[in-house]
């Protein structure tokens, strides 16, 4: 499959020079050198992009996809990420996929082998169908037992302030199997947000989804996104999800839970002063535990994130998780500075408190931090330093190096270090 | 000792910007120049409407900057017009629409299924979902905190739900039976 692919960027590019057409080219290599207990490794990941679309075409082909080898030891992986054709044809009323891409599908997050059409023949509305093999790196790619999956959609684009999807999806779950109850699954789906206005922006959104082949409401999330003013944003959530079938594939919830799930939730954010912000959540959930006993679950999170300079931010945070698996303190700091507009630093520390029901209790300590140069254009290169001391490990140090660099038009690689837990 | 001192160093470093004093922030609009643009409009056939959405629409504040990315973000813009984005959004750096605030990334799946036309208007490549839906690094943490293998179970056991969006279940037995580490 690697040697594939690289035959088809090799053609790639060399047709693209000759042609002038529009040509990108992506990629980061990070190494890492680790000491564990006296143990050495040495890890390296590699992540490749490419696009190509030809000179005055409607049509454009891409590919992202990731290599990572241990090199003191046997230990390899590759996933591919996505490699498709996409074309947009009569006048953008028609947009076409093949290959593999990105699908969103009920709880889960796939990706498609497979082929997807959206035809859109007025601004207010459009439909979308698509087919193929779902995908997952967890699992292995080109497994014989991905099964295979179809859907249908139609969507309203911003009619009164209203945007949403009308949906069904047909899975077998795997292609050999014949169980239509454990095997299958058919879906109807109906997902909507609605903007009362600009001035006060409340929003409210919701998502069903009905399993027709279990006879089972799947989930149903109700939410309200409000800006009651320009300080405070608060987003309520209630969520039903159910897990009460018997699957061929089981999820990890139907490993955790032995039924319904109801759960609420809140989230604020104040905008105190032009730099300091503040964030918090609390959410409640309860289910039944594989044993089914009801379980009460709590989540509370706060924290702050105070711009100090323009170019120089800290955000402190604390999260406290009580569950039916045990309780948890986690203390996390997120320093980010940028020294010079092609110098930027950032630092994650993290320490955390926790007693499991497995009675494996401990606390874990772990500081990571990145220095990011901008060396020429969209060339990049990057330090890493870390430390992390837990239960597994007594204490140990990292150093990495990380390249990364852009030609063309491709996605923005994010900036080595920063995460997305706000 | 050595790695102690490697640490204080670079942890100082955060410091040494902060005595610089204040920064001037960076706008692309610095970068903008109507008269070279007009051309290019008149090509596209561009109404004025598309950036100066009202009345008020004509300050670097109350300007549509989504009507930039009529060329600028699209893979089949109706004039030629540079794709780069680290030209007006250097180091990654992107302004977040109003919604992307309390408690977004408890939302976003069900905007993502209502309007992904929405989505694509700044995420024209799918590789931004994939980053963290199914991006699996070894040596980076993209979502969770550094240490977060040390107690997942806890959180896990409060919203297996959550689990399901990014992993399935070969993720936790291919560790918990030892298939790989």
């Amino acid at each position: 499959m690697k040697k594939k692919i690289l035959l088809l960027l090799s053609c790639l590019i060399s047709t693209s020079l000759f042609a002038k057409d529009d040509l990108s080219w992506n990629g980061a290599i990070l190494g890492q050198g680790a000491e564990e207990n006296g143990n050495q490794q040495w890890p390296i990941n590699g992540y490749m992009g490419a696009g190509w679309k030809p000179a005055e075409s409607s049509w454009n082909a891409k590919t992202n996809f990731h290599v990572y080898k241990k090199l003191n030891s046997s230990k390899k992986d590759f996933n591919l990420y996505q490699t498709n054709i996409d074309g947009t044809f009569l006048q953008d009323k028609l947009h076409l996929t093949a290959g593999r891409q990105f699908l969103s599908l009920g709880l889960n997050a796939w990706l498609l082998d497979g082929m997807r059409l959206e035809i859109q023949p007025k601004e207010t509305w459009s439909v979308a169908t698509y087919a193929g093999t779902p995908r997952t790196p967890d699992n292995g790619d080109f497994n014989t037992d991905d099964g295979m999956i179809s859907g249908l959609g139609f969507f309203l684009h911003s009619v009164g302030g209203f945007t949403g999807q009308i949906g069904t999806h047909y899975r077998k779950k795997d292609i050999q199997g014949k169980d239509w109850n454990e095997n299958d699954q058919l879906f109807g789906a109906a997902y909507g947000r609605y903007q009362f206005s600009e001035e006060t922006a409340p929003s409210l959104y919701s998502g069903v989804e009905y399993d027709a082949s279990g006879g089972s409401l799947d989930q149903a999330v109700f939410g309200l996104d409000w800006h009651p003013n320009k300080i405070w944003n608060i987003q309520n959530e209630y969520g039903f999800y159910n897990d009460n079938r018997e699957e061929t594939r089981d999820t990890i919830l139907s490993r955790f839970a032995g039924g319904r799930v109801l759960q609420g939730e809140v989230n604020m954010t104040q905008q105190a002063l032009s730099r300091l912000r503040f964030f918090e959540t609390y959410a409640y959930f309860r289910l039944k535990d594989p044993a089914l006993r009801t379980q009460h679950h709590h989540i509370l999170r706060g924290g702050f994130t105070w711009e100090i300079l323009d170019g120089t931010e800290a955000t402190p945070s604390y999260q406290w998780v009580k569950s039916y698996g045990g309780k948890l303190h986690l203390a996390m700091l997120d320093l980010f500075q940028e020294i010079r507009p092609w110098w930027t630093v950032s630092l994650r520390g993290d320490y955390a408190k926790f007693s499991k029901i497995t009675s494996d209790n401990g606390a874990a300590v772990s500081v990571v931090i990145w220095n990011d140069f901008n060396v020429w254009k969209d060339f990049y290169a990057s330090t890493n330093v870390e430390f992390h001391k837990n239960n597994d490990i007594e204490r140990e140090f990292r150093g990495g190096l990380a390249i990364r660099w852009s030609l063309g038009t491709p996605p923005v690689i994010p900036a080595m270090g920063k995460g997305i837990l706000q | 000792m050595k790695q102690r001192w490697i640490f204080i160093i670079i942890v100082s470093l955060f410091f040494i910007g902060t005595a610089e004093g204040k920064k001037k922030k960076f706008d692309p609009f610095d970068l903008y120049d109507h008269e070279m643009h007009n051309g290019f409009y008149e090509m596209a056939s561009f109404a004025c409407e598309t950036c100066h959405i009202n009345e008020n629409a004509f300050t670097r504040e109350t300007v549509n900057r989504l009507g930039c990315h009529q060329c600028h973000n699209n893979p089949n813009p109706p004039a030629p017009a540079e794709q780069d984005c680290s030209r007006c959004h250097p180091n990654g750096q992107f302004p977040k629409p109003k919604s992307h605030n309390a408690g977004w990334l408890k939302q976003h799946r069900i905007h993502a299924k209502a309007d992904p036309k929405s989505c694509a208007t700044c995420h024209s490549d799918s590789m931004f979902c994939i980053d963290c839906h199914q991006r699996r690094d070894k040596i980076q943490n993209r979502v969770h905190p550094r240490s977060f293998r040390q107690f997942h179970s806890i959180e896990a056991r409060a919203t297996p739900q959550k689990c399901d969006s990014c992993h399935v279940v070969q993720f936790c037995t291919n560790c918990h039976q030892g298939k790989v580490q």
